[in-house]
């Protein structure tokens, strides 16, 4: 077949979804960091260009071939986690960046797709009921390396994403009950021991600062208060475009990427955020929707892990900024500012559309 | 793929729908909760934490002497404070306090309050209040996060100590606590203005917006006059060092209008080095300080029996046997005289003969007399607190009380209320309240509460001041003699009474002159008192050569002509610079 018949079978509707997402980000961007140096919503402008260009680039690639070279692309990307952590320097407070000479990249988000890609060559030949101890532990421990090299940066909120990829596939892929029952405690005792020797006390506190977040207004209850303010300040159609105070005055932290929900909803109110909210329904169904739409189970674990990781980061996001989840350090997908998380979920839709173009394509 | 397979993805996408769709409706509960429930709250509290009234300081109003020359004014000084607010909160370490404790060497007081409000998490803190500017900028260089300086004005009084105790002082607040300072608080301070500040997280003021502006505090020109005020301050104090004496009070006053153009206490403070609320200034004993005035009171006794015409001006009084004695108390004089005239009684400063005035004229026209010359009542003067003195109504008096009153015994004034009395007579029989405000800025010349009121008549108060000149010339007062000028005056020496002895000292004195000069045409009136002084202490020798300096200093200043004629003192002049040359 030619391209042209595959360009034929591109979801566009999808890329609509996802570039108007983008684009509502980069009006909220604009709101919430003019006063910033730095022209943050210009270089979100820009990263979605790119991003944009890199998805359609993609499309290019049978996804099957980066199904069979994924290992190698999970090494190189384990790799460059493993650099960081020797040579990077501390950015905020994290060795989670590499500096380059107009921005910084973030290859723990990019490491996303590598474990989506990986997994799927996994599970792929997976025809069970249950999925083999063998095949288990062997699809854990591809998660195991990054989620530590990633949790030690320390970056717990993108680490805990990987864990998602890994459950979504394990759960598609079927477990027995016991299996199940087994994990959870085991995940309970690895959580309580992580509580007592893993976890910095800033991430103790966020944690315990859920619960009482009065607790502290001055210190770790600051961030999840002054958000619930500004949420709840907006009321039914919010202060207007530019008129929020909470992030204009910088009350707010982190407004224009993990805080950017609490903008939306001081700026637009609740009609604003019902409308965000079911764009990323829509945008959300659509991506569970198109998992009957592969042709092979490689597609599908590819499109089912991309929509799980999706939408639990979204309501992670979400869930923090209103006050139900400790802060995380998980961004809003495609609204909140930031070149790596933006071209991560590009990449993420364009293995989905990838998948959906060459359904009935046979090579 | 198997039909297994997609079955199984079906059923699984639909348990993980389930799932989200749980979580949504979760998430849009909480939004109504949020958004609609709690909406009114928490838009409040946006405004609470950005917005804030600020208080706008006032600048006090300055006080002027009568020519203009300023006496108390305010001048901005810093004040250094700590605050921390917003996303990271900050504490002042000790090390930081040192670094400030170093410049401005804070007492040990104010360290334990800085500390216990730093241990308390306050959010604003005072470091010290109105600091010497050059501490201020040093402190500044140290740029230290939190610590700012706030303008606030401190009163300072470029005379030093002159006038301190008329004008008082005010607290850390500028709020007045003596003297015209706080008799007039409301006029001097002003309104304080209002304006909201709208800050960002990190308290940076982004917009500000005037509600009500403030007025400035309204400048007061007072009656004094500075050089006066000098002249009879450097005299006081000569004669107190002179006669050890415990305190001394001064007034200078126009008689012709009840202005007080000097008001001097001894000791006296500087207000300047003073700290802030102290009261060491609050008793301006001129007003404050309640005595028994012995015989400068005769004047008012002289006027009984002149305007009741009940005495003749020649009747002549026995005081051959220098005392006189009623049942068990005995009233001496000060020296032995023979049969005295009526004006010679007052001008010898006779008690013998001024009781048997007394007696002769009644308990009723003693009593009306001293209530007309408005003893026991406040003069009205716009000081804070002024006393009213003690005299006891007639139905109390004892049968010693006519004749103990009619030598200024027990009745007890201050000295503003006996110069205010000697006024009348130099005012021919008119009195005038006391003012010590010349005009407030802004406010129509002030009509006063109690307008002038005839007393005596002009004849009574015309013979008085004769008798008085007398006093000057041949009495008592020779001491307050001037050439050039003719002086109206009465001394006063007055036992104190012991409350210990239950009696009356004959070792504790207190020594007064008054009088009125050019007496004819009065310029000057003034009181002298002087309590306890050591030595030497009759009225005439201690008080009146102080009442002779004042008014003979402040009589040239004024560029008043001499008047009396001598022509002897002339010729003797002549003939002593003929002799020489």
């Amino acid at each position: 077949m030619t391209e042209k018949s595959l360009l034929k079978n591109i979801d566009w509707k999808l890329i609509f979804l996802l570039v108007l997402i983008s684009i509502i980000g980069v009006f909220v961007i604009y709101s919430s960091s003019r006063y910033l140096p730095g022209n943050y919503f210009v270089r979100q402008i820009i990263f979605m260009l790119i991003s944009l260009a890199v998805l359609f680039i993609f499309l290019t690639v049978n996804y099957r071939k980066l199904i069979t070279y994924s290992l190698y692309i999970y090494i190189v990307l384990v790799g460059i986690l493993v650099g960081i952590l020797l040579f990077g320097r501390f950015i905020a407070g994290t060795k989670s960046w590499i500096r380059l000479p107009l921005f910084q990249v973030q290859p723990s988000e990019l490491t996303k797709i590598a474990i989506v890609l990986v997994l799927a060559k996994v599970f792929a030949s997976h025809k069970d009921r249950f999925v083999s101890r063998r095949r288990g532990l062997f699809g854990a421990s591809l998660v195991l390396v990054p989620f530590i090299l990633t949790a030690i940066q320390p970056d717990l909120g993108t680490a805990l994403i990987f864990v998602v990829i890994l459950a979504a596939a394990l759960y598609l892929a079927g477990l027995r009950t016991k299996t199940v029952v087994i994990l959870l405690v085991l995940a309970v005792i690895l959580a309580s021991l992580g509580w007592m020797f893993g976890l910095k006390d800033y991430q103790k506190k966020r944690i315990t600062t859920l619960i009482l977040p009065q607790k502290d207004p001055q210190g770790a209850g600051y961030h999840i208060l002054q958000s619930k303010i500004a949420i709840g300040a907006g009321g039914m159609f919010g202060k207007g475009f530019q008129k929020g105070s909470q992030s204009q005055l910088r009350f707010l932290p982190a407004r224009h990427t993990d805080f950017i929900f609490s903008v939306i909803g001081e700026e637009f109110g609740f009609a604003g955020v019902a409308v965000v909210l079911l764009l990323y329904i829509v945008f959300i169904s659509r991506l569970f929707s198109s998992v009957k739409k592969s042709r092979d189970r490689g597609g599908v674990y590819i499109i089912f892990m991309v929509a799980v990781m999706i939408s639990f980061q979204f309501f992670i996001n979400v869930f923090m900024v209103i006050g139900f989840f400790p802060v995380a350090g998980i961004p809003l997908p495609m609204l909140s500012y930031g070149g790596s998380s933006l071209l991560t979920h590009y990449l993420a839709v364009s293995l989905v559309l990838n998948v959906k173009m060459r359904r009935f394509v046979n090579i | 793929m198997s039909l297994i397979f997609e079955r199984r993805i079906k059923k699984r996408t639909i348990i993980l729908s389930i799932f989200f769709s749980l979580w949504t409706i979760g998430l849009i509960l909480r939004l109504i909760q949020l958004q609609i429930f709690q909406h009114a709250r928490l838009k409040q509290e946006v405004i609470e934490h950005n917005q804030r009234i600020d208080k706008i300081l006032p600048k006090r109003g300055t006080i002027y002497d009568r020519n203009g020359i300023i006496l108390v004014r305010s001048i901005p000084y810093p004040s250094i404070f700590f605050t921390s607010f917003g996303e990271d909160v900050k504490k002042l370490s000790g090390k930081e306090l040192n670094l400030i404790d170093r410049i401005l060497d804070l007492d040990t007081h104010d360290l334990k309050r800085i500390k216990k409000q730093i241990s308390n998490n306050d959010s604003f803190i005072w470091i010290e209040r109105k600091v010497d500017p050059k501490m201020a900028d040093q402190i500044s260089a140290l740029k230290l996060e939190g610590i700012h300086n706030l303008e606030e004005n401190k009163r300072f009084y470029p005379q030093g100590k002159l006038a301190a105790h008329v004008l008082g002082t005010v607290n850390i607040d500028n709020q007045g606590v003596c003297g015209i300072e706080r008799s007039c608080n409301e006029i001097l301070e002003g309104k304080i203005g209002k304006r909201l500040i709208l800050s960002d997280a990190k308290r940076r003021k982004y917009r500000l917006e005037i509600i009500q502006k403030p007025v400035a505090g309204r400048n007061i020109v007072l009656t004094l006059d500075e050089t006066i005020q000098y002249i009879t301050e450097k005299e006081l104090e000569h004669a107190m060092l002179k006669t050890k004496a415990k305190w001394g009070t001064v007034i200078v006053s126009h008689p012709s209008n009840g202005e007080i153009l000097a008001m001097a206490n001894y000791p006296t403070r500087n207000p300047n080095l003073l700290p802030p609320s102290s009261l060491d200034l609050n008793r301006n004993q001129a007003i404050h300080f309640l005595f028994e005035p012995g015989s400068t009171f005769k004047i008012v006794t002289a006027s009984a029996a002149i305007e009741s015409r009940k005495i003749g001006l020649n009747e002549i009084f026995d005081c051959s046997r220098g005392a006189i004695s009623l049942d068990k108390i005995t009233y001496h004089d000060h020296s032995s005289f023979e049969k005295l005239s009526f004006p010679e009684v007052i001008i010898h400063s006779s008690n013998v003969g001024t009781i048997q005035v007394g007696q002769r004229l009644g308990e009723e026209l003693i009593s009306e007399t001293i209530h007309n010359f408005r003893f026991g009542k406040q003069t009205g003067i716009q000081l804070p607190a002024e006393e009213k003195g003690k005299i006891r109504p007639i139905e109390q008096w004892s049968k010693y009380s006519v004749s103990s009153l009619s030598i200024g015994y027990e009745i007890s004034t201050t000295a503003l209320q006996m110069l205010q009395a000697l006024n009348v007579i130099a005012n021919k029989g008119v009195y005038y309240p006391p003012n010590i405000i010349k005009s407030i800025e802004g406010s129509s010349p002030k009509t006063s509460t109690t307008s002038p009121k005839r007393i005596i008549s002009e004849e009574t108060a015309r013979i008085l001041t004769g008798i008085l000149e007398e006093a000057v010339e041949q009495g008592t007062g020779i001491l307050s003699r001037i050439d050039d000028y003719k002086i109206a005056g009465k001394t006063g020496t007055a036992q104190k009474f012991d409350p210990e002895l239950n009696t009356y000292s004959s070792q504790v004195h207190t020594s007064s002159f008054m009088g009125f000069v050019p007496s004819q045409d009065p310029v000057l009136s003034i009181i002298v008192v002087i309590d306890d002084p050591q030595g030497e202490f009759y009225g005439g020798t201690v008080a009146a050569p102080v009442f002779r300096e004042i008014a003979r200093e402040a009589l040239r200043y004024l560029n008043i002509p001499g008047r009396r004629i001598m022509p002897e003192r002339v010729i003797t002049a002549k003939i002593q610079s003929q002799e020489s040359s």
